[in-house]
């Protein structure tokens, strides 16, 4: 095998001090250190941990282990929900997705890429987009809705869509809803419609780099020539991306990157949006790894210590509710366990993606909710799907479908 | 076919396929741990993870039959190789048999497998109102295992060093041995001594070669009314040590370590989360601390009544004043050491391991695990001497050491170590050479100071220095384990 370093030196140094004590596969002490490691829970060998993983690119790194298939089927089972290094105490959220990315730009590297990932890759190239639709379908979601165009007339605002609530039509009416919100409290936003592409980070979590460059660079472009400096998305994915991984690689400038949640609690706030309809539901609330721990470790890391996350925002839209009584799950914030459905799960190991779900709804319906919460097209349908495995009574909404029926 | 081969057959068999593998990749991470230099690593024949007694025993059989030998390993985090492969062994990981079985509120213990974690016990216990021993290390490691090797911590001195009261062993042949009361079947778990001769203490500190302890009896400690932490301060050891010595022969304090400079702004680390060495610990003179900060402090548990626990803190006060130290009141402490602070607080008073604990401080360097010996009372301030001279000698800052009662009074723990700063890679060769310094350390240290190596060191050698007690015990492991399976490249027969 090539001996081309996989680890940068200083990730190597912090992976070969792993003393395997497998922290991070557990919660902190208000969860009674339960197991929120996904993969570890699944699988149970130490090896399917961060820890594990750790040990993994240490011997690729130090040349006695292949980046096998075997290799390859661990490091693209981890979820990338980041929980794992909430709890190290020696690495934070970017040192492990810098593992992880380097494991699997080695795995792509040699050709050891699941099948379903491929799949993706190749339609994404072709189609710009993540759900393998063809790209002239990116702007149906968003006919009869009447809202600017960027692309031919200035706006304040820009609403990115993202794949998944352009493509899966289940959704569109959430997308659709998160844009009236914002007229109806008088933003000035504007959509790309058929124009939007994808934001590029799944692609860097799948391990291909430059394809996530290159939709950075586009987005960015569209975005300068259109006047935008303020981006609002309603997918906890893009914000992701668009907030921490294009900053990384400073790309993102002084665009302002907000998630839908964070703008809706702040026109409430203001008094410009008003919620007066009573919502007789009881709710729990999930939170998307990707408005929680992948922003708030990245932010830590630069000295910011938890400056990023979106834990609150959510909740003051559901308290400020009439009517709708909120409780909490067990494992919340940097605790939460994953939906399932993220770093590539839900499409190459469906199974282990509904697995990781049906975990989560099991814990949502023991506080005794009637509905879960969350505010990521990916959760939501990832919960939506294992929900039709499940015999309760559990219902799955976007946060923005239950402002729009406080309205 | 192999014998490996063979018993890879038996046991799917006997185990589900998702509990049992030889694929290359699962089998990476059970081939080293942070103390395997750069490079060298053993793979596993393959790793098997059992869920009950009956699967370790069926396993243990078939490994027997077959002669392939096992390492067995609760939770892996060992700083000192116990618990990883030397020439392709099985690794029978036990992180499975998690269950806390039993807790008795009314005789104060409780039944556990190898697999629950400290933190786990620790809650448990905290939730019954009992306190257990932990260690220093992390919340993420067996109790079991660290009980079986002796733990080295925050409850050794008012009570006693040992928390274990009867065990579940499955032996190579098969057979399932319950040691102290749990041997009658009837009698419950709760003492170690019967009648009778005690196996227990036989499979203390064997390190996995005589049989897999699959269940244990550990003593919980009444928390009290009132918990607190004591810290007080001193410009040298001298005086901590008899601060020490008289507090813990007057009963005055559940447990009390002292700590070096150092090692408390390690505990600074926990919570900067930093990944920089403030610059003072680099130093070159270690013996003595930057202006203004105490050379230690000793931190002590105080509990029971309030008014006793107001009483034996008066008490320490001035004892600690008489021999020259003084009291850090505890908003001091808090405002200038906010992470020992909490440390110490997690440790002592809530007895859960903060998180992240300890362990966070070797994002800084390899903790290498140095000197731990226990030694009479008299003879630690020499051996404290002794470990400045090594370390001056053969080591770069920065190195630190921590004491404590051990045995009540009549034995203290000693542990200095020696932290590597910098590339793990870069390092190696300093790495080597330290360890060659090591080599003949604990037979000096024995010799000159009557000082016991605290946990085995993987020395083939070391035992035969016990002589007719070391020969009884090789015929024992003889008896037990014939066929020399049980975790033989550790080296402990």
């Amino acid at each position: 095998m090539s001996n081309e370093a996989t680890l940068n030196k200083r990730l190597y140094d912090l992976m070969s001090r792993c003393v395997r004590c497998a922290q991070c596969t557990t919660g902190y002490e208000n969860t009674e250190f339960e197991l929120v490691c996904p993969i570890y829970k699944r699988f149970n060998f130490f090896t399917y941990s961060l820890g594990g993983i750790a040990q993994l690119g240490r011997a690729v790194r130090e040349g006695w282990l292949d980046p096998t298939e075997s290799v390859a089927n661990i490091v693209y089972n981890c979820i990338s929900c980041g929980a794992c290094a909430e709890m190290c105490a020696q690495v934070d959220f970017r040192d492990m997705m810098e593992l992880q990315h380097e494991l699997r730009a080695k795995c792509v590297e040699v050709g050891q890429v699941p099948v379903a990932h491929m799949i993706t890759i190749e339609s994404l190239k072709k189609d710009d987009n993540m759900m393998q639709k063809p790209k002239a379908e990116r702007g149906k979601w968003a006919e009869g809705l009447e809202v600017k165009d960027i692309t031919k007339e200035k706006a304040e605002v820009y609403y990115h869509a993202g794949c998944r609530y352009c493509f899966d039509e289940e959704l569109w009416p959430i997308a659709r809803s998160a844009v009236n919100l914002l007229k109806r409290a008088g933003v000035d936003v504007g959509i790309a419609g058929k124009d939007e592409t994808c934001c590029g980070g799944r692609a860097f979590e799948l391990g291909y780099q430059g394809e996530f460059i290159k939709y950075a660079e586009n987005n960015l472009e569209m975005l300068r020539t259109a006047g935008i400096k303020t981006l609002v998305t309603s997918c906890a994915d893009g914000y992701y991306t668009f907030k921490v991984l294009y900053d990384m690689f400073g790309k993102r400038g002084d665009l302002e990157v907000l998630h839908i949640t964070e703008y809706l609690a702040r026109l409430i706030k203001e008094g410009r949006l008003k919620l007066i309809r009573n919502v007789p539901l009881t709710v729990t609330y999930h939170d998307p790894c990707h408005l929680g721990r992948k922003v708030e470790p990245w932010i830590r890391h630069e000295g910011k210590l938890k400056a990023g996350e979106i834990y609150q925002p959510p909740r003051d839209i559901l308290n400020s509710i009439p009517g709708l009584k909120f409780i909490e799950m067990r494992r919340i914030k940097e605790n939460a366990w994953c939906c399932g459905a993220g770093g590539g799960i839900i499409d190459a190991y469906p199974d282990f993606a509904r697995w990781t779900a049906q975990e989560r709804i099991e814990e949502a319906k023991a506080t005794g909710a009637e509905v879960m919460v969350t505010a990521c097209p990916w959760c939501r349908s990832n919960f939506s799907d294992a929900l039709q495995e499940s015999n309760g009574k559990l219902k799955i909404y976007d946060i923005v479908e239950l402002v729009e029926q406080a309205l | 076919m192999s014998n490996v081969d063979l018993l890879y057959k038996e046991l799917l068999s006997t185990f589900p396929q998702e509990r049992v593998s030889r694929d290359q990749a699962i089998l990476t991470s059970y081939a080293m741990d942070s103390a395997s230099p750069a490079g060298i690593a053993t793979l596993p024949a393959l790793v098997a993870l059992p869920q009950t007694t009956e699967e370790v025993r069926s396993l243990l059989v078939a490994a027997n039959r077959f002669k392939v030998p096992v390492v067995p390993m609760s939770r892996g985090s060992n700083l000192a190789g116990l618990a990883v492969p030397h020439k392709g062994e099985v690794v029978v990981d036990l992180r499975l048999m998690n269950k806390i079985i039993e807790v008795n509120p009314d005789a104060a213990y409780a039944v556990v497998e190898p697999g629950v974690t400290h933190h786990q016990l620790s809650l448990e216990a905290r939730r019954n109102g009992f306190i257990t021993h932990l260690p220093t290390a992390t919340g993420g490691g067996s109790s079991v295992a660290n009980y079986l090797m002796r733990p080295s911590g925050n409850l050794s001195a008012k009570w006693d060093p040992d928390p274990i009261l009867s065990l579940e062993v499955v032996t190579p042949s098969g057979d399932i041995i319950r040691t102290g009361s749990a041997s009658f079947g009837t009698a419950g778990w709760r003492a170690r001594y019967g009648p009778f001769p005690d196996l227990t203490g036989l499979f203390a500190c064997s390190y996995g070669t005589l049989g897999i302890v699959t269940k244990m009896a550990v003593k919980l400690h009444d928390r009290g009314e009132e918990e607190r932490l004591l810290i007080t301060k001193f410009d040298s050891f001298p005086p901590a040590l008899a601060y020490m010595k008289l507090i813990v022969r007057r009963n005055l304090a559940d447990s009390v370590t002292f700590w070096t400079w150092v090692w408390n702004m390690f505990h600074e680390l926990m919570v900067s989360k930093s990944q920089e060495l403030p610059p003072e610990m680099m130093k070159e003179d270690q013996r003595t601390p930057p202006p203004g900060i105490p050379f230690g402090i000793a931190s002590a548990r105080l509990s029971g009544y309030k008014e006793v626990v107001d009483t034996q803190e008066k008490t320490c006060i001035r004892l600690a004043r008489e021999l020259g130290g003084d009291y850090i009141p505890p908003e001091e402490a808090k405002a200038r050491h906010p992470g020992s602070w909490a440390y110490l607080n997690s440790y002592f008073v809530d007895g859960i391991h903060p998180k992240p604990g300890e362990d966070s401080t070797l994002r800084a360097g390899l903790w290498l695990s140095g000197c731990l010996v226990n030694a009479e009372p008299s003879k630690v301030l020499e051996v404290e001497q002794e470990m400045w001279r090594f370390a001056e000698k053969h080591a770069k800052p920065p190195y630190m050491f921590r004491a404590l009662p051990f045995n009540h009074a009549r034995e203290f723990f000693f542990a200095f170590v020696i932290l590597v700063v910098g590339s793990v890679d870069e390092e190696k060769e300093y790495i080597t050479q330290l360890r060659g310094a090591y080599k003949n350390f604990y037979y000096e240290f024995l010799e000159k100071y009557g000082a016991i190596m605290f946990r085995f060191r993987q020395d083939p050698s070391f035992l035969a220095v016990t002589g007719p007690y070391g020969e009884l015990l090789r015929k024992i492991k003889n008896l037990i384990d014939p066929n020399n399976i049980m975790h033989p490249g550790v080296n402990l027969f």
